[in-house]
């Protein structure tokens, strides 16, 4: 399964689309990393803790997008977006969405 | 090339399949378990901690915290004029069973306060609040002595010092896991109400055990003692065995009695009638 | 003790009528979802042509606000606790998009495709206190595009 954020894959022809698919997780992380994460407001600085939690939201979103496309029997993805929101202190969402289609 | 749309699918990827209800109760479940072995374990090692301060230490410590005898509006400084002489008595009553106590070098004050149910606090401060009612009901000195004892209770086991420190704590380790505005945590602290209430019928009942040892110490027996608890049993039902703080009258009577069985302390014998002391408070027999 | 019935029956009300709602909810999308089915959103910004002819364009907009019922909430304050994935607020952003995305092409009646969907989400109103999200908000839009003769 191809995925890309291009209107084509460079290099392939579309042969017909299927329509928008999308893939969406909502996380937490456990209050342990929500105090570390306090601390760090004072000192500043990447916040690891949050940053591995939205990599695993981005992959686990990526993978639900990817299994709708292939049950409706596409092999790739065009024109991927992401968006990040967030619906409570300490939890975010994670919102993928693009065309699916076959190519040849 | 072709454009079709999807049609809906029956399996919907973005939602995962899962039994809420389950979900609930299993959370709930292994939250309480983390939270009544939070519980336990601060509460063994504040009481280890209250029961190594030395009283230098909780004095100034109460000084902080509870209220000071300079603070509190029901003690005045200007002499009394007309104490009731009843009053008096329970004063010097104090005094004498102090002497039988480690307690002996702190001075109580006894504050007589207008009610009409028969009750007695110990308040921080070391001060006894007696309820005028109280003292219209008890019939004899032994009666008196053994309610002084009980409130003498709780300034020596210093309930109020481990009170005050378990509310502290378990206050702190809600906002932190729960942060102060969830439903959770008001659910949390309404349970915490309710095991301290099973904990403060423990601590009751050994203020009732203190209180039996003064009595002994003062009057070589038990009489009169129990009789005020007796009277209290007549007007208790299921509500008090486990909403009230303190253990159900007839059980506190079984518990002294078995206490004094043990010591050998006769229950029986003659009682001192409450008689109008003379002289002030501050003389000591 | 007070606290506890009323938390427990609050519990009980959200998820019955949580949950009822949310089944009524999901049958109107689906049935509304087969209804425009022939009328596709993709978020290309162009599809070939093949000898149709645009007649017209112009910008078709949906926009919803969902909230969850208490049972959710409370599942995902628990949750948070522990971490992981919130599966109560799933349905919620689930539902809020595909409903936005429907009367994103109700909007436009007549058109024929949309192209260049985009789909923005924010939490409205947080509820009580920071810790529990109250409503979102989902807004779809795209460019309702009408073919002239249809191949």
């Amino acid at each position: 399964m191809e995925v890309s954020n291009l209107e084509s894959i460079p290099g392939k022809n579309i042969v017909e689309y299927i329509g928008l698919v999308s893939g969406s997780t909502v996380r937490a992380k456990h209050i342990g990393r929500d105090i570390m994460a306090g601390l760090k407001n004072l000192v500043g600085g990447e916040l690891k803790g949050y940053s591995e939690l939205l990599q695993e939201s981005r992959n686990e979103a990526m993978e639900r997008m990817v299994a709708q496309a292939r049950e409706l029997g596409a092999n790739a993805v065009l024109n991927v977006r992401f968006s990040t929101s967030s619906v409570a202190q300490g939890a975010a969402e994670l919102y993928v969405y693009g065309t699916a289609v076959r190519i040849d | 090339m072709s454009i079709r749309q999807v049609n809906p699918e029956e399996h919907n990827h973005n939602v995962s399949d899962v039994n809420h209800v389950k979900e609930v109760i299993i959370l709930v479940l292994s939250i309480f378990a983390i939270l009544i072995a939070l519980y336990w374990s601060s509460i063994f090692a504040l009481d280890s901690i209250v029961e190594r301060l030395s009283p230098e230490r909780e004095a100034q410590l109460m000084k902080y915290i509870g209220s000071s005898k300079k603070l509190n509006p029901l003690i005045s400084d200007k002499k009394e004029e007309n104490v009731e002489p009843r009053l008096l008595t329970a004063r010097q009553l104090l005094n004498e069973l102090l002497q039988f106590s480690d307690l002996k070098n702190r001075s109580f004050e006894v504050v007589v306060i207008p009610g009409k149910d028969i009750n007695a606090f110990a308040i921080p401060g070391d001060t006894i609040l007696l309820v005028e009612e109280l003292l219209d009901k008890v019939e004899s000195e032994n009666e008196l002595a053994m309610v002084l004892g009980h409130e003498l209770g709780h300034f020596h086991y210093r309930h109020h010092l481990k009170g005050m420190g378990r509310r502290l704590v378990m206050g702190f380790f809600s906002m932190m896991i729960f942060g102060d505005d969830n439903p959770i945590s008001k659910l949390f602290l309404g349970g915490l109400d309710y095991t301290d209430r099973q904990f403060n019928q423990a601590q009751e009942s050994d203020c009732d055990l203190f209180g039996a040892g003064l009595v002994f110490k003062k009057y070589g027996h038990l009489a009169g003692g129990l009789v005020f608890f007796e009277r209290l049993a007549e007007k208790e039902g299921i509500m008090e065995k486990y909403f009230s703080t303190h253990p159900l009258s007839v059980e506190r009577v079984d518990r002294i009695s078995i206490y004094a069985q043990e010591n050998n302390w006769p229950l029986t014998g003659e009682l001192t009638p409450l008689a109008p002391r003379k002289g002030s408070a501050s003389d000591s027999p | 003790m007070e606290q506890l019935i009323g938390v427990v029956v609050f519990l009980i009300l959200g998820y019955g009528f949580g949950t009822h709602y949310e089944k009524k909810h999901y049958k109107s999308i689906l049935k509304r979802e087969r209804r425009h089915s022939k009328r596709p959103a993709v978020n290309m910004k162009s599809v070939p042509l093949e000898g149709r002819e645009i007649e017209s364009s112009a910008l078709a907009v949906g926009s919803t606000v969902v909230s969850v019922d208490y049972f959710k909430r409370f599942l995902a304050g628990l949750k948070m606790v522990f971490g992981g994935r919130l599966t109560s607020y799933e349905s919620l952003l689930d539902r809020a998009r595909r409903e936005a995305l429907l009367r994103m092409k109700e909007d436009a009646k007549d058109a024929d495709i949309f192209l260049n969907v985009r789909i923005e989400t924010s939490s409205i109103s947080k509820g009580q206190g920071e810790k529990s999200v109250g409503s979102i908000e989902a807004v779809a839009y795209a460019t309702a595009v009408k073919f002239r003769n249809k191949v």
